[in-house]
């Protein structure tokens, strides 16, 4: 058989750090110190798609319920075979260095992640995914490629250095598509890359008014682009080094690992090409028939690239501008079924990784499995675009009114980093906010504590607490406001130990900030 | 000349600096096959299905000839293009979908017991070794079938079925089992989209595959019912009316009815009674004991076949593959007036596929200019095609086993470099397959197929045998090549590109051919002459207009 190419590994095989792994499921917040906040413009999301749907009650396992031991027979993983993160709560044993990162405070992990109406085709459900719409809706444009036409309203009329988005790929997807073309690129093998694109051109002259004239103008394009990227990318590839050892990437035939995937990402990263968005993929979770095996096989991959990944982007001295989320399609049904494998399911949980990641939290309870949908399926909690809109404001900087329409609709956003929407109380300012937050002390707090904050002018106040998943708590504080410093006392006598978020919208301005309890 | 600063020199405007405006156009970037869109563009005026008549402004040329070959094969040689034009558009056409004899099997290494034979239904190491070494065998037995004249439509076909009735390697396994489905689209290239449907349903690969072999009574598996309506036959959507093609009860519903298949040690499969479930079943708003009886009695088949589109009024599964054929042979964006005579033309035949391409392919639509050059080559086109019309020596055959001594690696062994590219045979990326189009287009892709035109024309020396290109007697293979050098640029360009291209952009290439000289002094038997044709046909590959057809 003779396969497509694989990524060339840069480093030899070699053993990993052995890291500690903690066992602690309510990790404190103040374990890890506040990481300094990169500038909006310099931070990198990585997204790693599990592609054909993962089984995430295989992942993150549902240890104390019997319903799960029922209905898995044969797949089911022994709570022996876990590593625990919370009550009822395990990690499959062979994801041991993200039950590490978890530990650590660098993994959160969001259950029941999904959608309404949940689509079980692969190919519809991944697209929903990627475009951010709704189950009956078909959009033709991806959410990151609106997020950065938003953001580069001058492409593609200037090139520019360098890629907005690279898809470690032979081609690019949906997910990167704009209303104004495509705004990612295709790179499968960086080192390489320059030798393959750079002095290439294309014509200018007119094209025939035919069909195979827009199919001209695109191919240019892309060569245009290639050869204009090439430069750039072959400088940080150059520049870059990778620190660690990653996972050989030949995990079975025409089977591509994250490990190579990541080392290249991370390469780039460390030589500074100024590129926002990554996309890595690993695919075979399409586990019908003898999941057992496989599924280990992917999950172990998945679970040493992406602490390679971090170990690496942290011994480069990029630890804070570097956010990882994990996204599939759909999860896998409760029941197992004849053939040793699971069938397309519902929601399931999904993972974000990095420094800046408010870690060690479990963002939601765990799935309810006498509470099922009409397939037998775990019900959706969080909506994918939870985690988007979190993403887009309070890791990349984007504004709650451009989130709201690249995402088609506002939705409730997640406690998922350690801090604020806002870079900086000046920049939340000058930016058009109309308040930013001072002081929020103590944290932790057990009884009381202090939020001060400034509003820029009168506007209308309202300030909600918001518990560790999302779910709204309390309104604190709604009513009208002159410009001014404020101080408002937080009374959180009546809430458990846990991580809380304040947030304070004036007007179109919102700010936030976490608040750790303890009892 | 040095060859890097001549293609510098034909580029018209530096990288970095002002571009045209005519690519970035939204319309231009946005308007074609941007993944995951389905929906029809404005529809372009390209006639329509009536039969084409040449005429003055429409004629029979050499463009137009090159064009139907084009599609319908792997990359016509001037010989080919030559017959066509001196023929006639139906006598072409005909002659491609009158039935040529089935190939024989691969060969066996060294007179060895074939490898087909073998079946292992739960393959050791040892033996799974050996049906990875018989995958490459086979992908190059198939790709050897695909350079041959004689059944380039059949082959073609043979790779739309591979790409609808997607069956990946790395699953199945038993390579046996692959060839055996090779053989079935086939067999069944241009035959019954019904009965073909019937026999992939009970396919030893597809069993595999989409899991049927582990689906029984009480515990049916949904993969094969899902991708029989949601890839195979139907399609997932909705109609103009907001009701859905399908349910997800249809599928679950289905799933019960497809039970009962096993494979066994031979090539076929075999209905085991007692996994099947045999109560009744509600699918697509018909009840009754539905299923797979049998390899006679396939009512669930009828039944799926039996949909009519609510919006076309034709077949829906009759639209649905006349949709693929036409993004397959005409354009990416469906012309859904076009869809629908094909759909009909499909039930009035009992669907059979040759009278839909027969009509489809000697139509005034077919044939007019504005989807000439519209298509986007696939790495397979494009590999093969470049082989074939360079006359370059890929080095297989159908009949003998080469992949073990021909000593060729990479870019220069067509399997591999069709796999660089994207689009390795037997292992499409899911089962919704290839997505085609401009997904073949990218930085990543668009890159090596350059620097591999280039390679192929001028092979780095020392490195490997390359194709062994002869750039003399290639164009000397052309008319006029002695005695009219613009004539002969005129056959180069009419050969590797489906459009014509601008004054602007055909003078360096000529320039390249006489490196300075007069055209009088052009002698394609110069000492120097080899050279210059390369630099000429490396320009050419390196266009736009190349990677389309």
């Amino acid at each position: 058989m003779r396969r497509r190419s694989f990524l060339k590994a840069a480093l030899g095989a070699g053993a990993l750090v052995p890291l500690a792994s903690g066992g602690l499921w309510a990790r404190p917040l103040h374990a890890l110190p506040f990481t300094r906040s990169a500038a909006a413009g310099d931070r990198i999301l990585v997204l790693i798609n599990l592609n054909g749907g993962n089984d995430g009650l295989n992942t993150l396992v549902p240890v104390d319920d019997q319903r799960y031991y029922d209905a898995r027979k044969v797949l089911g993983v022994a709570k022996s075979d876990t590593l625990s993160i919370a009550p009822g709560a395990g990690l499959y044993k062979v994801v041991q260095e993200i039950h590490d990162l978890y530990s650590d405070g660098t993994c959160a992990i969001v259950p029941n992640v999904g959608y309404p109406n949940q689509d079980r085709s692969h190919f519809r459900s991944t697209d929903i995914w990627n475009s951010a719409s709704n189950s009956d809706q078909v959009i033709t444009t991806g959410w990151t490629g609106r997020y950065l036409e938003t953001i580069h309203p001058e492409y593609p009329a200037t090139l520019p250095a360098a890629p907005f988005a690279v898809q470690v790929s032979s081609s690019t997807t949906l997910l990167l598509q704009g209303t104004r073309g495509g705004l990612g690129m295709a790179i499968d093998s960086p080192d390489r890359f320059f030798d393959l694109a750079s002095g290439l051109s294309a014509s200018n002259d007119p094209v025939p008014a035919t069909l195979a004239g827009p199919q001209i103008d695109f191919i240019r394009r892309i060569i245009l682009e290639a050869d204009a990227y090439a430069a750039e990318i072959n400088r940080a590839i150059t520049a870059g080094k990778n620190r660690v050892d990653y996972p050989s990437g030949e995990i079975a035939p025409d089977r591509q690992g994250l490990g190579p995937q990541l080392q290249g990402v991370a390469r780039l990263i460390d030589g500074g090409l100024p590129t926002t968005i990554y996309v890595v993929t690993l695919g075979g979770f399409d586990t019908h028939y003898a999941q057992s095996g496989i599924h280990e096989t992917l999950l172990t991959d998945f679970s040493k690239s992406i602490k390679a990944f971090l170990a690496d982007i942290a011994a480069g001295g990029n630890a804070d501008r570097v956010v990882c989320m994990s996204y599939s399609e759909f999860g896998r049904r409760l029941a197992e079924n004849n053939a040793k494998g699971t069938d397309h399911g519902a929601a399931a949980p999904q993972f974000v990784f990095g420094a800046p990641v408010l870690g060690g939290n479990l963002l939601g309870p765990m799935p309810d499995l006498g509470d099922l949908d009409s397939r037998g399926d775990v019900k959706m909690k969080i909506d994918f675009r939870q985690l988007y809109s979190t993403l887009l404001e309070d890791w990349l900087g984007f504004g709650h009114d451009d989130t709201v329409r690249v995402l088609g609709g506002s939705f409730t956003k997640l406690p998922l980093f350690r801090t604020a929407s806002v870079e900086s109380p000046e920049q939340s300012l000058s930016a058009g906010g109309m308040v930013r937050i001072d002081a929020l002390a103590p944290s932790p707090a057990s009884s009381s504590a202090t939020l001060g904050y400034t509003l820029a002018g009168a506007a209308r106040v309202s300030v909600t607490l918001f518990a560790g998943d999302g779910t709204r708590i309390a309104t604190v504080l709604d009513r009208d406001q002159e410009a001014g410093a404020y101080q408002l006392p937080v009374d959180v006598r009546a809430l458990p130990s846990g991580n809380y978020m304040v947030e304070v919208s004036a007007g179109r301005g919102r700010a936030m900030r976490w608040l750790q309890v303890v009892r | 000349m040095n060859r890097r600063s001549f293609l510098q020199r034909s580029s018209a405007f530096a990288p970095n600096g002002a571009v045209s405006s005519a690519w970035m156009e939204p319309g231009a970037v946005l308007r074609h096959n941007l993944p995951g869109m389905r929906e029809s563009v404005a529809s372009i005026s390209a006639g329509d299905l009536t039969p084409y008549t040449p005429r003055p402004d429409k004629p029979w040329d050499t463009r137009r000839a090159a064009h139907l070959l084009r599609r319908t094969g792997f990359g016509p040689t001037w010989e080919e293009i030559t017959a066509a034009v001196g023929s006639t558009p139906a006598a072409v056409v005909d002659g491609m979908l009158s039935g040529a004899p089935m190939p024989d099997p691969p060969p066996a290494s060294n007179g060895d017991f074939p490898w087909y034979n073998e079946i292992h239904l739960s393959p050791d190491n040892s033996q799974l070794q050996q049906y990875y070494s018989a995958a490459s065998t086979l992908q190059e037995w198939w790709t050897a079938l695909m350079l041959l004249p004689s059944a380039m439509l059949r082959e073609k076909m043979v790779l739309f079925w591979h790409n609808h009735f997607v069956s990946e390697y790395s699953k199945v396994l038993v390579t046996p089992f692959m060839l055996t489905q090779n053989q079935l689209f086939r067999q069944n290239a241009l035959g019954s989209f019904k009965d073909l449907t019937k026999q992939v349903t009970i396919d030893p690969a597809m069993l595999i595959y989409l899991d049927g072999t582990t689906s029984k009574a009480g515990n049916p598996n949904e993969n094969y019912a899902r991708e029989l309506l949601e890839l195979f036959t139907i399609g997932v959507g909705k109609y103009g009316d907001g009701t859905p093609h399908y349910t997800e009860h249809d599928i679950v519903e289905l799933a019960r009815a497809l039970t009962g298949w096993r494979v066994n040690t031979t090539t076929t499969s075999e209905f085991k009674p007692a996994s099947f479930d045999n109560g009744n079943k509600t699918i697509l708003g018909a009840t009754g004991n539905f299923g797979i009886q049998g390899k006679t009695s396939m009512d669930v088949i009828d039944l799926i076949f039996d949909q009519t589109d609510k919006d076309l009024g034709k077949k829906r599964a009759a639209v649905f593959v006349c949709s693929k054929l036409y993004q397959y042979f005409v354009y990416d964006t469906p012309d859904m007036d076009i869809v629908a005579g094909m759909a009909e033309t499909m039930a009035a035949n009992d669907w059979q596929i040759a009278p839909v391409l027969r009509q489809l392919l000697l139509s005034e639509h077919f044939m007019d200019d504005n989807v000439i050059g519209a298509r986007i080559k696939s790495p397979v086109e494009f590999v093969l095609g470049s082989i074939r019309q360079l006359h370059l020596n890929a080095g297989i055959t159908p009949t003998s086993r080469n992949n073990t001594d021909i000593g060729k690696q990479g870019l220069h062994d067509p399997v591999t470099a069709e796999g660089y590219l994207a689009q390795t045979l037997l292992a499409p990326p899911n089962v919704k397959g290839w997505p085609g189009g401009r997904s073949w287009i990218s930085s990543a892709t668009v890159p090596l197929r350059i620097r591999y035109s280039q390679l192929w024309i001028d092979p780095i020396s020392g490195q490997d045998g390359g194709y062994g290109f002869a750039p003399v007697p290639f164009v000397k293979s052309l008319p006029d090549a002695k005695t009219d050098v613009n004539k002969l640029l005129d056959h180069l360009l009419e050969l590797m590109l489906p459009l014509a291209v601008t004054d602007d952009a055909r003078k360096p290439l000529l320039d390249a051919l006489l490196a300075g000289g007069q055209t009088y002094e052009w002698d394609p038997d110069a000492a120097n002459a080899g050279p210059r044709i390369k630099d000429c046909l490396i320009a050419i590959a390196g266009l736009g207009e190349y990677q389309l057809t």
